[in-house]
């Protein structure tokens, strides 16, 4: 048994102790957000009177032992358990001493439908508070073969998730050799083809040999896509703070090319110091403003990039004066390979969007568009970053899988109580 | 720049490579090489060893000038007929040209640890292919001097 998460769970019996207090008794006595935090999924709480009966059970209760906490409130708590362990119970809950938490071994529970569970008790009467003229502990109850049944939940999905990084490391080496092989000699063959014979064929014969190497080239184009899709997690650089700024004047160099032939006007609001992948976020902003400068209207581009702070992140936008998005495609346009124009209307593989979003979401932002559609009103993508990124907790050093799991159910209860409390 | 003047004995040029399409690909450009060459094409590892030592159908097979050699074959890989030629006393002077599809950084460092001559990944354009055989000819027929024997 962890010790000090039975501190940790403690303190939550504590607050659950204040909050009770401080409703008056005729009021509802828990109110919503307390029923929350209660309910939160490490073990059940209890509220005892000094007669031992229930005053109060979070729902909890229901997955342990099959009752409602309206079907237990009022009865005695040793009624809960095998009738062999029930004076042990009532022992255990008289001896205990004030300030020190005790913990039991472990105890027959019985579910509503006469099945047993092992339980374990830990009884804290440091909390004890006066109510309707009694006095209120609390109590916790841990299920050990919960936790074993989450142990192994949690290590069956981790090693569904280890398979599957495997499966995608595979998939990259795949389309970078196995799938280029038989592109490269379909490409090569027909260009042989034309270089060889083409003064001999016929204009449909080049028609069609014009056709297959144009096939062969955006395949080619395709697994490139796929290929850099994949690769952004597997080749990922770590995280480094650096001056949006910097980022985006790298992009606008890449682009110059194309701004200068579209005639495009940028405008720029300073930009903060983020902490990220700066060659994605460089693809980001890459991505974006070419697809303003590609989707434009009948007149030269006109585009406006900036930042502005948002409580605990960063708003970033891009807008421009394009073509603009219809909101009924709108939610299609961040899937890999889709496109809403033909190659020969604008020209693309359709992966710069999906790029975009993923770059994002895994950097612990969103990315969206608006847009009302209207040629010339244009598009705007927003996408956040975190302002400070959390650090990471210290890496467990044993049973990595449980530890991790309970750190973050107290954090987010310590979180929860310093709101309430 | 002199041109070289074409060698009275064709350059003996061995190929191999498990897809036929990719050696006839070679043999292609060569097609139009200014240096008389004889191409030789062996499918896997097993008969590249057979056509080197002169065994079985390849006992009458010449020594060649020049080995491209691809790392992913079927029966023996590339890397295992590469360590068997640089172990060679008389083998290993044939330069080994490792002419594979794969950017493996570990395929290109595993090949220089075992002494490839040179490491060349197969353009997927055409007109680069074409490019880099005709640079590899240039380089080891006409650029660097070979032993004799």
């Amino acid at each position: 048994m962890n010790a000090a998460a039975v501190v940790r769970g403690l303190g939550v019996i504590a607050a659950a102790g204040l909050l009770f207090r401080r409703s008056p008794p005729s009021a509802e006595p828990i109110n919503e957000s307390a029923r929350m935090l209660l309910d939160l999924p490490v073990g059940v709480l209890l509220l005892l009177d000094d007669d031992q009966r229930v005053l109060y059970a979070n729902t909890r209760i229901e997955r342990f032992l099959g009752y409602s906490p309206g079907e237990v409130e009022g009865r005695r708590l040793p009624e809960l358990f095998d009738p062999r362990d029930r004076s042990q119970i009532v022992t255990l809950l008289q001896d205990h001493v004030p300030g020190d938490p005790t913990v039991s071994g472990e105890f027959r529970g019985r579910r509503k439908d006469g099945s047993v569970v092992p339980l374990q008790v830990v009884a804290q009467s440091a909390v004890v508070t006066e109510m309707r003229g009694s006095k209120v502990s609390g109590v916790y109850l841990r299920d050990f073969a919960e936790r074993e049944r989450l142990v192994e939940a949690l290590a069956s999905r981790a090693a569904q998730l280890a398979r599957s990084n495997r499966e995608l490391e595979q998939f990259s080496y795949i389309a970078s050799h196995d799938l280029q092989e038989p592109l490269r000699m379909v490409g090569s063959y027909t260009q042989l083809l034309e270089q060889r014979y083409g003064p001999q064929l016929d204009d449909d014969a080049r028609e069609f040999l014009r056709y297959a190497r144009e096939g062969a080239t955006r395949m080619r184009e395709l697994i490139d896509a796929l290929l850099s899709y994949s690769r952004l997690d597997t080749r990922a650089e770590p995280f480094q703070r650096v001056a949006a700024d910097d980022v985006l004047n790298l992009a606008l160099t890449n682009l110059r090319g194309a701004l200068l032939q579209s005639g495009a006007i940028v405008h720029r609001t300073p930009l903060p110091t983020v902490e990220v992948d700066r060659i994605q976020l460089g693809q980001v902003f890459q991505n974006l403003l070419g697809n303003s400068v590609k989707f434009h209207g009948p007149k030269p581009p006109e585009i406006w990039v900036g930042a502005e702070r948002r409580g605990a992140e960063w708003l970033f936008t891009v807008r421009d004066d394009g073509i603009g998005i219809p909101p009924e495609y709108q939610d299609r346009i961040f899937i890999i390979f889709q496109r809403l124009h033909t190659r020969e209307e604008y020209p693309g593989t359709g992966i710069g969007l999906a790029v975009c979003k993923k770059v994002i979401e895994r950097h612990g932002g969103k990315l969206w568009v608006e847009s009302t559609g209207v040629p010339g009103e244009g598009t705007t993508f927003c996408f956040t970053l975190p302002v400070e990124r959390a650090p990471l907790p210290s890496p467990p050093v044993e049973e990595p899988v449980v530890k991790q799991s309970k750190v973050e159910a107290m954090s987010l209860i310590e979180e929860r109580l310093k709101e309430l409390v | 720049m002199p041109q070289p003047e074409p060698s009275p004995r064709p350059v003996q040029i061995l190929i191999v490579e498990d897809n036929p399409a990719d050696a006839r690909l070679v043999r292609e450009v060569m097609r139009d090489s200014k240096i008389l060459n004889e191409i030789h094409w062996v499918p896997d590892g097993v008969e590249a060893l057979d056509f080197l030592y002169q065994r079985g159908k390849h006992a009458k097979a010449p020594r060649p000038n020049l080995i491209f050699l691809d790392l992913n074959m079927p029966r023996k890989d590339g890397r295992a007929v590469l360590t068997e030629v640089k172990a060679d006393e008389v083998l290993r002077r044939i330069p080994v040209v490792v002419m594979t599809s794969s950017q493996a950084e570990e395929d290109v460092a595993r090949a220089y640890d075992a002494h490839a001559n040179c490491y060349v990944r197969k353009p997927i354009d055409f007109q680069q292919f074409h490019q880099v055989v005709k640079t590899l000819e240039n380089f080891w027929f006409s650029t660097v001097e070979l032993p004799v024997r």
